[in-house]
């Protein structure tokens, strides 16, 4: 006697996406069948005169073609840059829409276009990261977010702004209930927030991160920017850093680690009388620039040198499941409950 | 021989209050050397310039003495009572303007200077500017200050600025190489886990 196979029910695949908009990658992240997908692009991008379009049509490489050049967009702009041996052009600076990119606008449109896909239901939510207020510059993150909302919007979705850190806390301290500090160390900039059951107690952003690092750490051995990324993107141990350029850049990666975390002294000590932690949190750290090698026991050597002194107590600090992810994971958790909503 | 100072005042005013002396600009007054050297009063003033000092060597006359032979009867010497000291005074006198007529004597004169051509160009850049508010009110995009809540940003007031009203272009669908990976991520448990919380708080 064999058994009757019962019809295995449809497999209810939640709505919603989420959409983290960074220096160096677009991610985007949504809940299908299998498990979470993502989508990456590197937020890059390079112009080519007109005449290299016969090139690219042998080569296959697609590019958008304008009246006088051709736009080559994501990693395939960074292989061409490597090959013609020219810098890509990035349309975000420091982690906000670069104003001295006239292009920026339509680069970011086609980009996320490609990341976002069609939407699964109209009007379906999308929840994409806005980085908070620096506050050691003066940039501004009100025209940056209207963009995204217009873009996403024209991409047939709803948009919704979210803030980066925070999509680090939701995607990882599910666990301490939503309570932590996420740390995300980006490209352009490295965003902070702390979350008290899902309530931001703090967040804010600071204009140092990979970039900041490669930059200082190229003026101080007389390289450049690009060669020392290239060198810190090839793979080298921040604990055991060998030569001159590698010993300058775990320099900048330390003061970069410090100076976040004096911030956050800083900015919790100007709000501590508002209120109360009843219990140790964690510390969940993200981002590309996490991604160096011995980057954690780094991060927690220079946070026990201040332990004493902080003024939140700590649990642990971690880095998240999948730093380059987590973000777009974070914010997506957000778009579900959208609409469940 | 005897030293005697000479002091004379440069400023507009001085008054040297331990000489006892009320200068004004010109002015020159002799005191003796020691009474001149002692005064801490013209020490400051010669320092900042206030006055100038000349000493000067003069000759003693030297006479016989006068033979006496009735005994003078010693004359007493009238002392005059010292006026109290008085500090320069400083006039301060209160400069008014008046803004808004100033505002329309040059208003006159710029109207004297007018003719039809820079009138004409005048009301044309303020029909373009109107046309310009215009355009702008009839955007639909308004983006508001940021303030942090609960993950979401969202706007607190309004800051009026320009996004353009159509960023993708149709002529730009492009395939492009994405990288995309698939996970078991924890995202359905963090969901769970959010879920439950919002439950709670609304149960409270």
């Amino acid at each position: 006697m064999t058994e009757e196979k019962k019809p295995v029910p449809p497999v209810a695949v939640p709505f919603g996406i989420g959409l983290d908009i960074g220096t160096m990658n677009i991610v985007s992240a949504r809940r299908g069948k299998d498990g979470v997908q993502s989508k990456r692009m590197r937020d890059v991008f390079i112009d080519l005169p007109i005449t290299a379009k016969r090139m690219l049509n042998y080569s296959k490489t697609s590019f958008v073609a304008r009246e006088k050049d051709v736009l080559i967009l994501g990693d395939a702009a960074l292989e061409t840059a490597n090959v013609f041996g020219t810098k890509p052009r990035r349309p975000l600076s420091n982690g906000i829409i670069s104003a001295s990119e006239v292009d920026s606008l339509e680069i970011l449109g086609i980009l996320i276009k490609n990341v976002l896909g069609e939407p699964r239901t109209p009007k379906e939510h999308c929840y994409f990261s806005v980085p908070a207020a620096p506050i050691d510059s003066d940039q501004d993150i009100i025209y940056h977010k209207g963009v995204f909302e217009k873009i996403v919007s024209e991409c047939g979705y709803t948009p919704h702004a979210g803030n980066e850190a925070m999509g680090i806390i939701y995607a990882e301290t599910a666990k301490e209930g939503f309570s932590g500090i996420g740390i995300s160390f980006g490209s352009g900039m490295t965003n902070v927030a702390m979350s008290i059951n899902t309530l931001e107690g703090l967040t804010f952003s600071v204009a140092r991160g990979g970039d900041w690092i490669d930059a200082g750490a190229a003026s101080s051995v007389g390289q450049t920017s690009s060669r020392i990324c290239a060198m810190k993107e090839k793979g080298f141990d921040l604990m055991k850093p060998l030569g001159r350029d590698q010993e300058a850049l775990a320099f900048y990666y330390k003061s970069a680690i410090d100076y976040a975390l004096d911030k956050i002294e800083e900015k919790f000590k100007s709000i501590q009388s508002k209120f109360s932690l009843s219990k140790p949190i964690p510390i969940v750290v993200s981002g590309g620039t996490s991604l160096a090698g011995g980057f954690m026991e780094f991060f927690n050597n220079v946070f026990e040198k201040r332990r004493d002194s902080f003024p939140i107590e700590i649990s642990d600090i971690r880095q998240a499941q999948e730093p380059l992810n987590a973000v777009a994971y974070g914010l997506l958790i957000q778009a579900i409950q959208e609409h469940e909503d | 021989m005897m030293v005697e100072a000479q002091i004379i005042c440069t400023c507009v005013s001085i008054w040297i209050a331990d000489l006892n002396l009320d200068m004004k600009k010109g002015q020159a007054a002799i005191v003796s050397e020691t009474a001149a050297k002692n005064s801490k009063d013209l020490a400051q003033a010669r320092k900042n310039g206030g006055v100038q000092v000349t000493y000067i060597e003069r000759f003693k006359e030297l006479r016989s003495p006068v033979e006496q032979s009735t005994p003078v009867k010693p004359v007493q010497k009238m002392v005059l009572p010292q006026p109290p000291p008085t500090k320069p005074q400083v006039r301060v006198e209160k400069i008014s303007l008046d803004e808004d007529a100033l505002a329309d004597k040059v208003a006159a004169r710029m109207n004297a200077m007018r003719d039809n051509s820079t009138n004409d160009l005048i009301s044309s850049l303020i029909a373009k500017v109107e046309q310009m508010q215009n355009s702008l009110k009839e955007r639909p995009q308004i983006v508001r200050e940021i303030v942090g809540s609960g993950g979401k940003v969202e706007t607190k007031e309004d800051v009026p600025m320009f996004i353009p009203e159509k960023i993708m272009g149709k002529d730009r669908d492009i395939d492009l190489e994405i990288e995309e990976t698939t996970s078991e991520g924890t995202v359905d448990e963090a969901s769970e886990a959010l879920r439950a919380l919002r439950k709670k708080k609304q149960e409270k």
